[in-house]
């Protein structure tokens, strides 16, 4: 590390690279701005799906909406990893720059916003590099860390959107001055003078961008397999590759960890609405069976499509004389946990694709499918597709 | 891969340059290339803009900060309902981590790795290959240090399908993929001729395309 040969501190003008510009602060600011716009709004989507108000309507089509949100979460966040990285160093030299302070009574102001500044930066930057660390971390089920994940994931998601919209407002003049680009851009720009000339060693910015943007394209291209499954063999940096699991489908809770017991014989399904029914599994098996093609889609950003075999929700609402629009409380034989029990909106238990499935891709669910019967509706997180059913219950 | 910068022959062929490391660095095109750093003097279409911002900026700038600060609040608000009072008192450490990570070892790597890349450039014919080298090295780390948790939670996953890959196999393939991409670039980099008079068809074919590209590139600019 050359700078730290320097017996002193580094100063702002210590870093030679013309490429610490704010031309390029700009271009990059705007792909990490997009970046983190996208992974806001479909992770606000799914905060949405997992925890959803009363005033607020969620179609349950187009049944893979949330595959394709979730996807992209897991995707933007991912290549945002370099683009922040490269971002950081474009404007490293600031974070040596001299502090206005001790100012003098004129400058006072000016000082006050530069501190005040300085502190945005710090909280914008301090929470995106761990919100993409415990993201990343998510997707693997690892959490190393003395705080809930998801509490903190989402609160620092506003924290994040709120001091990169103070950003913006701090350095709109500076983002104007350069946000169209100009020959230089094309230009090596001189370097230091121990060097050749820049345009024979020197990067350019448009080469700078072109590097940065071919960062992103690899980390995107080798991790968006694990939601694409035709790009799955090559998926080397997902921690999900398609097709591996029981029944050839992954797995995020197993029978085990939801301690869920072998099912005996006597095992019951009970819906309780107007009539209270209960079925054995051969009764169920015996109801008039339907199909859908529905894709299980995580949370943690994997998906892959599925054909599913069961009883279409609706129908059961019919046989115990409930009105077509009821919402439907799905419980679990799961013990403890968030999701043993879930919430099925009129609009997705009227659905004709929503099943109580009792098949997989052609044999009865395996236990770690949530045999003997689960929920597989439309446009939903995996979390919320309940597995190991025993009861449904219509809400008023 | 960036195909402008690695073709050291578009400018020298129309505008010669000497290459010597004691010689003040000059951009061979610095005549038409209008000035666009810091240090420039203002452009005086600009100016004006610069001293008195115009009413709409103004306002924008506002009703930015004020959102920006209301969501702020608003994820603070959050934290402090959701969090017990030992998370609380722990997730600063863990924030301040981050930074640090960033600042005092991700970037100044980058920065050093960099920096010795420069200076090796200087030698005689590292010119070619110096851009080339650098992508490469770039890219390795960049998936290196994606690739670091999954090698080290790998066969730890909770279940067997999180996880179900030989990561380490998979890294050490995409690194070679990685290399090999570069060292070919290197090799057919070196391979080229000084001279476009004397080059191959091919060689002279993509620099003819890459002069079309810079020309329109030029008017793009204007």
């Amino acid at each position: 590390m050359g700078d730290m040969k320097l017996p002193a501190l580094p100063t702002e003008k210590s870093f030679p690279s013309p490429l610490h510009h704010p031309r390029v602060a700009t271009v990059i600011g705007r792909w990490l701005g997009i970046a983190v716009t996208i992974c806001f709004l479909t992770g606000l989507f799914s905060h949405l799906q997992q925890a959803t108000p009363d005033w607020l309507h969620i179609p349950s089509r187009p049944s893979s909406l949330y595959r394709v949100t979730q996807g992209l979460h897991i995707l933007t966040g991912t290549v945002a990893i370099p683009l922040l990285l490269a971002k950081l160093w474009t404007v490293y030299p600031k974070l040596f720059a001299k502090l206005p302070w001790p100012p003098s009574r004129q400058t006072l102001g000016t000082a006050l916003g530069t501190v005040l500044e300085r502190l945005s930066i710090l909280v914008l930057v301090s929470a995106m590099a761990l919100e993409l660390f415990i993201g990343f971390l998510n997707t693997l089920q690892w959490y190393p860390w003395p705080f809930p994940f998801k509490e903190t994931h989402y609160a620092l998601a506003w924290i994040i959107v709120g001091a990169l919209l103070v950003h913006l407002a701090v350095k709109l003049p500076l983002i104007l001055a350069h946000w169209k680009k100009t020959p230089a851009d094309r230009t090596p720009l001189p370097q230091p003078a121990d060097s050749l000339p820049p345009a024979i060693t020197g990067l350019s910015r448009r080469g700078l961008f072109r590097t940065v943007a071919g960062a992103g394209a690899l980390i995107g291209v080798a991790s968006i397999g694990q939601s694409v499954p035709a790009l799955g063999p090559i998926a080397v940096l997902a921690p999900r590759k398609p097709g591996i699991g029981p029944q050839g489908l992954p797995v995020n809770r197993t029978a085990h960890d939801a301690g869920v017991p072998r099912i005996g014989s006597d095992w019951r399904f009970t819906i309780e609405g107007p009539q209270q029914l209960t079925y054995s599994l051969e009764e169920l098996r015996a109801l008039p069976q339907s199909r859908s093609e529905l894709p299980i889609a995580c949370v943690e950003g994997w998906s892959q499509g599925a054909h599913w075999e069961g009883i279409r929700i609706r129908d059961l609402l019919r046989f115990c004389g409930a009105p077509a629009a009821s919402r439907v409380r799905v419980v679990s034989m799961e013990q403890g946990g968030f999701h043993a029990t879930s919430e099925l909106p009129p609009q997705f238990a009227d659905d004709p694709l929503t099943l109580l499935a009792l098949r997989l891709n052609g044999s009865d669910l395996d236990l770690d499918h949530g045999f003997p019967a689960r929920v597989i509706a439309p446009n939903r997180p995996g979390v919320l597709q309940t597995k190991w059913v025993h009861r449904l219950e219509i809400l008023p | 891969m960036t195909p402008n910068s690695q073709s050291p022959n578009d400018n020298t062929t129309t505008n010669p340059t000497p290459i010597s490391p004691d010689a003040t660095p000059r951009p061979p095109n610095a005549d038409r290339t209008p000035p666009d750093s810091d240090h420039s003097p203002p452009d005086p279409d600009h100016s004006p803009d610069d001293a008195t911002p115009s009413p709409s900026v103004v306002v924008v700038r506002a009703a930015l900060a004020v959102v920006g600060v209301g969501f702020g609040l608003w994820g603070l608000r959050l934290l402090l309902h959701s969090l017990s009072t030992d998370a609380l008192v722990r997730l600063p450490l863990w924030l301040g981590g981050a930074v640090l990570a960033d600042d005092f070892l991700l970037v100044p790597l980058t920065i050093g790795a960099g920096w010795l890349l420069t200076r090796w450039s200087i030698g005689p014919d590292h010119h070619r290959t110096v851009t080339t080298i650098r992508t490469t090295l770039l890219y390795a780390g960049i998936t290196t240090l994606v690739a670091i948790p999954l090698l080290l939670r790998q066969g730890k996953g909770i279940n067997p399908t999180v996880l179900p890959r030989d990561y380490f196999r998979d890294w050490l393939l995409l690194e070679a993929t990685i290399v090999a991409v570069g060292v070919l670039v290197v090799m057919i980099q070196q391979r080229r001729p000084a001279r476009p008079s004397q080059s191959p068809v091919r060689t002279q074919r993509r620099l003819m395309l890459r002069r079309s590209r810079a020309s329109s590139g030029d008017m793009d600019g204007r």
